[in-house]
């Protein structure tokens, strides 16, 4: 039994009622509303009354762990994203809203698109536009190009304005050069044809689905009643990381609830760049009876919030307005830890950081107590530190249930004999990654072997590569060296394509999941004790799976299989995501970028700062094509975004992003920098300034 | 570490139980501890041919929505346009439409619903296609809608996990939901009903008698499931033609599609479907 403050009991114990609680992060206030969830429960109220609206599925976990843990019978729970519940109603009520919404075919079901997916229908009305001219003066690779025009997509969605007005607000708040105002025409003829052949085929993308939700259902009789009848009492948590559009569609429908508890933290807002508004949530107080402020917890100590409150007037460089006595400046060196001496290059700061956590576990630490913070996650510098760890044997876990697919050995495999045994997609593979392929496919077999298994099978026939049966032609002496074992298998897996060849399918998870069984898990072959290879070949044919279903209908004669390797290659499908994915409750060190730690809304005892130096603390990434500020429901129309608003916008950023961190953490921030980053140049950005300074005279003007 | 279970149910912070995994026990403990304990993808044809049984699936599916689309309110002049995309769904749900009267009554009618209830210190689940109560006489009906191809045995329909557990939750989880009105086993029946085939729908009553022994039997099987520390495979190898471990366990080919009996996908109980959200940076 957890004792619970004078707050966390006055919630727990409110009566029905609709309560505003506000607080900063670590107070409190999650568990607060999950033991009021269990009163809700004990006092006979119907799991399936109950709604819980997080603005991301990660921050529902605390409340999924209660539910499972809860001692009464009940019915179901919904945890759900505003997104989520919008594609669920959609999906269940289309016939009432497909024609009205536009869609040329209501009488056939929709397809939802993942995000893969709708970059891949982006990505084919694109690149006939390029070809015209479009884009010619942007510079980013394509992927990246196709996912910022479905961003604006996102964004006009997300804040409720029409998606035919994204143009004309990034040109009206344009202040440079004016090449880019034709940038901005092109990406409105793209949103254009984009939401047209939506339409037209019955797929939602993502802001098709928010869209069609707001717009269209929520306006209908049925769903109306259907949901109010339905959910009769609201827990919203972290509602300042939610949209807009979330907080109109609650504004609705607290007031009409038996009770609900909205919960807000003060100085959040990670997720603006994804659409998030705070001051848009603050609005939710309006329909809410009783007001309940957290203050009198904290699970940081005095210390850590002093630092925080002294890194907002470092960051903003003003003189501290919160006094503190000398001593506490020598408190902050207490939990604020640099290296000893200065680092030169980036991997030496690596070395320092894992050089810590070991220190750490060797002193008691249990690693599930440390995290590791990165400004940008790239999957180098995730592998590094999982290598360093690794080396040490201290258990760590990532932060995303993704992996890349270029990382991926066993999905490398697949698709190499994929390209095999399609010849007429003229994508046969070179030698080195056929070898590799089957050093994977074929247990026990080596390198060399591997090699030389290559060189007699693997030839050029009629001019183009084929692969041959392992036969009598092959000279004694590369039978032995190659072994009677392994050419049995070899031969199993050569049979196996030939009879494919004589009947192949177009659908490409088909032809993934029958060579899984029939022949890479069998045993003899390398899938047949590899689970995680297994794992991987099972996320590979789900992708294709979505992927197949959803372009079915555009493809004609193109080879679906060939379609999806295409898209490998541009980079549009460049990982592969876990299903069931569940976070890991184990005692691990928890690597992640520093956002992504924030929105898990975990805390540590100790936290690692890397590449403090870096300007990605806190500025945003270039992007040409979109601005998620402008795009915003909070910018006026014509408003000018200039240098000075870029400015601010940063340090705000930067103050939201120390100062969340610093209320998760309940011992010592070790700060992590080298004097040349990842790419080898020196950086000196905010973030490392504003921390030296507090750390030097307490946040004072030098 | 296949030949040698190292995870055990004891092992488990939070287990929850379905009709699925206690039917996989009972089948084949080895499958029960590949699927539920190791939670082991393996991404085999469960039959053959996949083209088949996708299509089957899928349409499955789509009944099951067209389904729940009628029973929230829908219209069902509407629905009939979205049935007549596909021969098979426009008998299936032509079947319905005629059942339909019969479903629109009552004074509970819940739709896609799931209950569960503590058991030991784990859960056991279950989510039911429709439940209806209806007076005159008093009657708690557990509609099961099946669009595969063979119709089971009553026996053997009768002596699947799904109906024990099924009719279990509800009178043992029913009587915090529904209130005095809660379902008492004499009451309830579970009808297993055909979209393709409706004459042959299966009329399961329940009892006192056979609550209690479901209880008993159930409580057994997750003592046993506690207990074992082998999960041996099962020796009957017939059972392996539909499984997907076949490879794994060195047990032949995927058996024939007109030879399969339909077995719902697993519905996700109580389990995380995190959203692709693009990650959160500058
Ligand atoms: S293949 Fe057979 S033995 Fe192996 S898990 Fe499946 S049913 Fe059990």
């Amino acid at each position: 039994m957890i004792s619970l403050t004078s707050e966390q009991t006055r919630v727990v114990n409110l009566p029905l009622c609709r309560a505003f609680i506000e607080g900063p992060a670590g107070s409190g206030k999650t568990t607060a509303a999950i033991e009021r969830l269990n009163a809700l429960l004990q006092s006979g109220v119907p799991g399936h009354t109950i709604m819980i609206m997080v603005p991301q599925r990660t921050l529902g976990i605390p409340y999924y762990r209660a539910l499972h843990q809860f001692q009464g019978n009940g019915s179901e729970v919904t945890v759900s994203t505003f997104s989520g519940l919008a594609q669920r109603m959609v999906g269940l009520f289309w016939p009432l809203i497909a024609r009205d919404a536009g869609f040329a075919h209501p009488e056939q079901s929709p397809t939802f698109l993942t995000l893969e997916n709708a970059q891949y229908f982006m990505a084919s009305l694109v690149r006939p536009l390029l070809d015209q001219g479009f884009f010619q003066t942007v510079k980013v690779e394509r992927a990246r190009l196709y996912s910022q025009i479905l961003d604006n997509l996102n964004k006009a969605a997300l804040a409720g304005f029409p998606h035919t007005e994204i143009a004309e607000r990034l040109k009206s708040s344009w202040s440079g050069a004016p090449e880019q105002l034709h940038v901005y025409d092109d990406v409105q003829v793209c949103v254009n044809q984009f939401r047209e052949y939506c339409l037209q085929h019955n797929l939602l993308d993502f802001s098709l689905q928010i869209e069609v939700f707001s717009r269209y259902l929520w306006k209908t009789l049925l769903c109306r009643e259907y949901l109010l009848a339905s959910y009769r009492h609201w827990i919203v948590d972290n509602v300042e990381e939610d949209i807009p559009l979330a907080h109109d569609f609650l504004l609705e429908v607290l007031p009409q609830a038996d009770s609900a508890l909205v919960i807000m933290d003060t100085d959040a807002g990670f997720r603006i760049f994804l659409g998030a508004d705070p001051e848009s949530a603050a609005r939710l107080a309006s329909v809410c009876d009783t007001d309940v402020r957290f203050e009198q917890y904290s699970a940081a100590p005095q210390v850590m919030r002093d630092l925080a409150i002294h890194m907002r007037d470092s960051v903003e460089r003003k003189e501290s307005r919160h006094p503190v006595v000398r001593a506490s400046f020598s408190n902050f060196r207490e939990v604020v830890e640099p290296p000893e001496k200065s680092l030169r290059f980036f991997p030496q700061m690596l070395d320092w950081t894992v050089e810590k956590v070991v220190t750490l576990v060797n002193q008691g630490v249990p690693p599930g107590e440390i995290a590791i913070l990165a400004p940008i996650l790239s999957d180098a510098l995730r592998f590094s530190l999982a290598d360093r760890l690794e080396r040490h044997q201290i258990p760590y876990r990532t932060h995303r249930p993704s992996r890349a697919l270029n990382d991926e050995p066993a999905a490398q495999c697949l698709l190499t004999l994929a390209r095999l045994a399609h010849p007429h997609w003229e994508m046969l593979p070179e030698k080195q990654d056929l070898q590799k392929a089957l050093l994977l496919a074929i247990e026990d077999l080596d390198w060399a072997r591997a090699h030389l298994l290559i060189e007699v099978c693997y030839r050029r026939q009629n001019g183009i590569m084929t692969l041959q049966p392992f036969g009598e032609k092959i000279q004694m002496d590369m039978r032995e060296r190659i072994t009677h074992r392994i050419a049995e298998r070899y031969q199993i897996l050569f049979e196996w394509l030939q009879a494919y060849a004589e009947h192949p399918v177009n659908e490409l998870d088909f032809f993934f999941s029958r060579l899984f069984d029939e022949v890479l898990s069998r045993p003899g072959f390398g899938f047949h004790t590899r689970l995680d290879a297994a794992q991987v070949t099972a996320n590979l044919i789900e992708s294709v799976q979505k992927f197949r279903r959803a372009v079915q209908h555009r493809l004609g004669d193109m080879p679906l299989g060939k379609e999806y390797l295409l898209l490998v290659q541009e980079g549009v499908i460049s990982a592969l995501y876990l299903m069931n994915w569940q976070p890991s409750e184990q005692n691990a060190v928890f690597i992640a970028p520093a956002h992504t730690f924030l929105m898990n809304n975990y805390i540590v005892d100790y936290q690692f700062w890397l590449d403090i130096g870096a300007k990605t603390w806190y500025e945003r990434i270039f992007q040409p094509l979109t601005h998620p500020i402008v795009l915003s429901r909070r910018w006026e129309p014509a408003r000018k975004w200039t240098a000075e608003e870029e400015i601010k916008l940063n340090r705000n950023s930067l103050y939201r992003i120390s100062l969340g961190l610093l209320r998760r953490c309940r011992k010592k921030v070790f700060i992590a920098y080298s004097d040349l980053n990842e790419a080898g140049f020196e950086q000196r950005g905010l973030l490392l300034k504003a921390l030296f300074r507090v750390l030097i005279n307490g946040g004072r003007r030098d | 570490m296949l030949n040698q279970p190292v995870k055990r149910l004891a092992d488990q912070q939070s287990f929850v139980f379905s009709q699925h995994s206690l039917q996989d026990y009972a089948d084949c403990p080895r499958r029960f501890w590949l699927r539920y304990l190791e939670q082991l993808a393996w991404p085999a044809p469960p039959v053959e041919p996949l083209e088949e049984y996708e299509r089957h699936r899928l349409l499955g599916e789509q009944f099951h929505r067209l389904a729940q689309q009628a029973l929230v309110g829908l219209d069902l002049a509407l629905l009939e346009k979205v049935a007549g995309s596909d021969p098979l769904l426009y008998t299936w749900w032509n079947n319905f439409v005629q059942l339909y009267p019969s479903l629109n009554v009552g004074q509970v009618k819940k739709v896609e619903f799931a209950l569960s209830l503590p058991i030991r210190q784990y859960r056991l689940f279950a989510r039911f296609d429709f439940i209806q109560m209806k007076t005159d006489p008093l009657r708690w009906i557990i509609w099961d809608w099946k669009t595969g191809e063979k119709v089971p045995k009553v026996i053997h329909l009768s002596q699947r996990w799904q109906t024990r557990v099924y009719r279990y939750v509800l009178v043992e989880a029913g009587k915090n939901i529904f209130g005095t009105e809660s379902p008492r086993p004499q009451d309830v029946e579970m009808i297993y009903w055909f979209a393709g085939a409706p004459e042959k729908s299966v009329h399961l009553p329940y009892s006192q008698e056979q609550f209690e022994k479901d209880r008993q039997d159930i409580l057994q099987l997750i003592d046993w499931i506690e207990q074992d520390d082998v999960f041996p495979p099962t020796t009957e190898e017939k059972r392996c033609r539909f499984c997907v471990y076949r490879s794994l366990c060195d047990r032949g080919l995927a058996g024939n599609f007109l030879d399969w009996e339909e077995d719902e996908e697993e519905s996700q109980t109580l389990s995380f479907d995190f959203d692709q959200v693009a990650e959160i940076h500058f």
